[in-house]
């Protein structure tokens, strides 16, 4: 078999791996996007809190605390050429005791050093105004105006799309078994046979510390750390207008409360650490562990009726920062460790990786032709296919709404089945247009989506439905 | 205003209750009604739940699901009902004497307008995320309402063997369509020490069609990375854990009524159904608008979701007669636990009701249970039922009370339940 050769492989479509494979689709070289899953971003990047960090509460002078702060502003940048939806709702870090109170100016300054300088401090009196839902016993707060929601499916999709529409190959369901070196080139044996290339990326989050042993080195181990969300009703949006926050700890930035861009409201994560890097399941402690304590922030929150509960895993080691590692005499790049900022920084860590190519003999010329691709928008706060009289118009099928709940129109399923990057299974429909995310969860609609889906993909009803083992992993 | 877009009655939704409100509001003389379906044909539920008894107190004859509905959508055309399908309607709001319905269909996004709007939107189940049931998010965990739909509108057959999650009457229907499409049942999972449908039929059942009704029984853990491989059940009298294989979970019941329109139409929600609220003339809090059948409650049975809405019907025409003076409505309230009374108003005095109208359910299970209304202290009706359980209808006469024909502002009327020790 002929191995398929590339300058530059990324191992790993997470919203990181998507994040570089779109920087370097800006040059021209010959990179490929490899993932074992059939889609991108279906492993952490889809099950997080969706917060565009803007870094205030990082630790100063770390990789993080800098790529977080250049990640927050290039996504803001991309996010009107490519449609990724943001509402910058700011947060509103709360003091619930003397010892939380007297940290807040503390958390200030520090803030100031990570660039973040339009923090206030809030008397009670304010942090009430602002949001009059919270529980009695607030002492103080801290508003934070750039904190901002955004939408964690898009966000990968845009960078990986942008990247194959530009010539970035995307391997899909293809798992890294082993890397060899020969000569100068790393010859990757995948599930699909072997893949050469002349510089890894290791964007493989969680096994980002396996990867990084077949590449020779023994330096950090990632241990799961389970964060659990339950997500209230549309109807509980309008409880609250900031990401309720409580003031972080060292091992966790806490259970917040937040809006999202699809308008509904969340309250996780929680934090426990774990063994299994494949354990993404809720539990019955963690569970009523969060509704205790939504039940203390915001009662009137808890009255909702729950939307979906879910679970993700930060990538965790023993180390407090991202394992960046730049390896230009072993052709290798680790992007390791992205434990629980990576949504808000993989532009920034994107960037920094281009930027240290040079030193791997890489030339950068600008891809003539390079079109950004724009998403169609998926946000509550923007205008939706379905509700433009225009769309219909041109194309009726806009106007055959599908998934009731979350108003998703036949066209729009249809387009989740194809373009550059189509969806591989009912998850992929579901990033890809919110159908069956809604109250009823695809009560109504998830037998017609199937349907629909069986015509439109390559895939049958019970292969869609998992039955039939289908051809690669899901 | 147009009169392809003016219409005399609007109703919201083609089901059981719908159709028959918009089929007996048709039957006023030169009243022109029009039905908006969001799916591709009218009737509701019944579309997908192909076994019999349906109809039997509205049609008094026992249907087949598809074959009811395809009669009630006949019988609404008949009566000289409109029905648009593939059309969804996002937001009912008035102005002036005109309610204005918005619409979005492949026609586009359109509005039309109405002297008088039906809101008949049904009911669904809860999800497995409602009820908390936690673990992965594996495929093959469906509500009875979707698995009909896969087997009976799809000829999908979506698994193999399935656990039944619930007891109440729709757990059993779920039962009938696994058979039917020849999966196999390996339990059933109730939660409580009782079965919430009839002892007869859960007995009948577990033998005719061989699984063991799992009493007592919680689910802890769901599993599975693609699909479904099994649950973890846990016995709550002695915390003992099960592992049942399955590849397919049915969640059943615990009904919601559809509100998401009420919702963004900004109508009076009753908090405790989660429902419409609405009085002894279905009429909501919203002038001209009026609700019927599961919307109202999760969930009656199709019959009397028909005669509700023929019922909601009947007051929308008295409504353009100008004959529904100002009522005088009392709010009643329960006391736990009661879970709820619909509709949620009564109207002073009460006048000529029908006795289905009115319906209850409680928590939990209680035997030997009296239930008492009070209205400004007084007692104003009691009545003795025997074992009261819980998702199943209990019927309140409300037509039979007297309420004075006055009733004092800001009062409302209180339900409870005494328990004999
Ligand atoms: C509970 C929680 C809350 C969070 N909240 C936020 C937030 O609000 N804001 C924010 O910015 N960030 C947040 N994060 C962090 C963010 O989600 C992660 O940092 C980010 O998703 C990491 O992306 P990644 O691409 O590194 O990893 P992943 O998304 O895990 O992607 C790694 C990919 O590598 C693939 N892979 C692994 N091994 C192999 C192999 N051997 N061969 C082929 N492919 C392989 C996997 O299949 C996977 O697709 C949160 C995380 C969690 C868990
Ligand atoms: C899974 C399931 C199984 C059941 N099984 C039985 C059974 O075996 N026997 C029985 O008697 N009862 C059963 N029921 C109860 C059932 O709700 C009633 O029988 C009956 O269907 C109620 O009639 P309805 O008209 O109120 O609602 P539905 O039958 O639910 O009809 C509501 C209609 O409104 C439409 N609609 C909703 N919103 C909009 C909108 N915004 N715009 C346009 N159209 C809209 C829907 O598409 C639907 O067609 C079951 C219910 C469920 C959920």
């Amino acid at each position: 078999m002929n191995a398929k050769q590339y300058d530059i492989v990324v191992v790993g479509a997470g919203v990181v791996g998507c994040a570089i494979a779109f920087e370097l689709s800006r040059f021209n070289l010959r990179v490929a996007l490899l993932d074992s899953r059939s889609d991108v971003g279906s492993v952490t990047s889809k099950a997080n809190s969706a917060i565009l960090h803007t870094g205030f509460d990082a630790t100063s002078d770390t990789i993080e605390s800098a790529l977080v702060r250049k990640g927050y502003q290039r996504f803001h940048h991309w996010s009107s050429i490519l449609g990724l939806p943001i509402e910058k709702v700011g947060g509103l870090l709360i003091a619930w005791d003397e010892e939380q109170l007297v940290s807040l100016p503390g958390i200030v300054e520090k803030a100031k050093k990570n660039g973040v300088t339009d923090l206030t401090v809030e008397s009670p009196e304010s942090v009430y105004a602002l949001e009059p839902q919270l529980s009695p016993g607030a002492l103080g707060g801290i508003r934070i105006p750039g904190e901002s929601i955004t939408c964690t499916f898009t966000a990968p999709l845009a960078f990986a799309t942008t990247a194959v529409r530009n010539g970035v190959e995307w391997l899909k369901g293809t798992h890294v078994h082993r890397v060899h070196k020969m000569d100068t080139r790393h010859q990757l044996q995948t599930s699909r046979g072997i893949v050469d290339c002349r510089i890894l990326i290791n964007a493989a989050g969680l096994f980002s510390d396996e990867i990084d042993r077949m590449l020779g080195f023994d330096r950090f181990t990632v241990s799961p750390r389970k964060g659990e969300f339950v997500v209230f009703d549309k109807r509980a949006r309008s409880l609250l207008s900031h990401i309720i926050l409580p003031v972080p700890t060292k091992k966790t930035k806490g259970v917040l409360i937040a809006p999202t861009v699809y308008g509904n409201v969340l309250l996780g994560p929680t934090a426990d650490n774990i063994q299994d890097k494949s354990d993404s399941s809720t539990t019955v402690e963690g569970l009523s562990n969060l509704m205790s304590k939504g039940t203390r922030l915001m009662p009137a929150l808890l009255k909702m009726p729950i939307t979906t509960t879910y679970a993700g895993l930060r990538a965790a080691t023993e180390n407090s920062d991202y394992q960046l590692f730049f390896e230009p005499q072993a052709s290798y790049i680790c992007v390791g460790g992205v434990r629980s900022t990576g949504m808000s920084s993989s532009l920034g860590i994107a960037e920094a990786v281009r930027e240290r190519l040079p030193d791997f003999g890489i030339t950068l010329e600008p891809k003539p032709g390079w079109i950004a691709h724009r998403m169609s928008n998926i946000a509550e706060s923007f205008e939706r296919p379905s509700q433009s009289s225009e769309r219909i118009g041109l194309h009726p099928e806009y106007g055959r709404i599908v998934c009731h709940c979350e108003q998703v129109s036949l066209r729009e399923i249809k387009q989740a089945c194809s373009g550059p990057l189509p969806a591989t299974n009912l998850d992929g429909i579901r990033r890809r247009t919110r159908a069956m995310l809604g109250r009823c969860q695809g009560f109504y609609c998830m037998a017609n989506i199937v349907d629909i889906c069986s015509n439109n993909l390559e895939m049958s009803a019970e292969s869609l439905l998992g039955m039939a083992d289908p051809k690669e992993k899901a | 205003m147009s009169s392809a877009t003016h219409w005399d009655i609007i109703v919201v939704g083609g089901g059981p209750a719908g159709l028959s409100a918009a089929m007996v509001a048709a039957k006023r003389p030169g009243t022109r009604v029009l039905v908006f379906e969001r799916e591709e044909a009218a009737g509701g539920i019944p579309r997908h739940c192909d076994h019999t008894g349906w109809g039997l107190r509205d049609l008094r004859w026992s249907y087949s699901g598809p074959s009811y509905a395809r009669r009630l959508t006949k019988l609404a055309v008949d009566a000289g009902v409109h029905i648009l399908t593939d059309t969804t309607v996002r937001k009912v709001e008035s102005s002036g004497e005109d309610r204005i319905v918005h619409t979005v269909s492949p026609r586009g996004i359109q509005s039309y307008t109405a002297s008088a709007v039906i809101l008949a939107t049904g009911c669904r189940e809860s999800t497995r995320h409602s009820l908390l049931l936690p673990g992965k998010r594996p495929l093959g965990v469906f509500n009875t309402g979707t698995l009909q739909q896969f087997v009976h509108l799809k000829r999908i057959v979506p698994g193999t063997v399935a656990v039944v999650f619930g007891s109440e009457h729709v757990a059993f229907s779920a039962v009938m369509t696994l058979n039917k499409a020849g999966m196999k049942i390996a339990a059933m999972v109730e939660p409580d020490g009782y079965p919430h449908s009839f002892l007869p039929v859960s007995w009948s059942f577990e033998r005719w069609y061989g699984f063991r009704l799992l009493l007592n029984c919680r689910i802890v853990n769901i599993h599975g990375n693609h699909r479904l491989t099994g649950i973890t059940v846990e016995d709550t009298t002695t915390n003992r854990r099960t592992d049942l294989a399955c590849d397919t979970l049915i969640v059943s019941g615990a009904f919601k009524p559809e509100i998401t329109l009420a919702v963004e139409s900004n109508l009076p929600i009753d908090p405790a159904a989660d429902s419409v609220l609405a009085d002894s003339f279905l009429h909501t809090e919203r002038k001209g608008i009026f609700a019927c059948g599961n919307v109202l409650h999760g969930a009656e049975t199709g019959d009397i979701a028909a005669l509700e809405g023929r019922w909601a019907g009947v007051q929308a025409g008295r409504y353009l007669d100008n004959r529904l003076s100002e009522p005088r409505r009392v709010r009643i309230e329960c006391a736990a636990p009661i879970a709820w009374i619909s509709p949620g108003n009564v109207i002073a005095p009460i006048l000529d009701i029908p006795s289905f109208l009115y319906t209850m359910r409680v928590t939990r299970r209680i035997r030997n249970a009296t239930v008492v209304a009070r209205f400004g202290g007084e007692t104003v009706w009691k009545k003795r039922y025997g074992t009261l359980t819980p998702h199943r209808r209990i019927a309140v006469p409300v037509h039979t009370w007297t309420l004075g024909a006055d009733p004092g502002r800001n009062d409302m009327i209180r339900l409870s339940i005494e328990e004999a020790a």
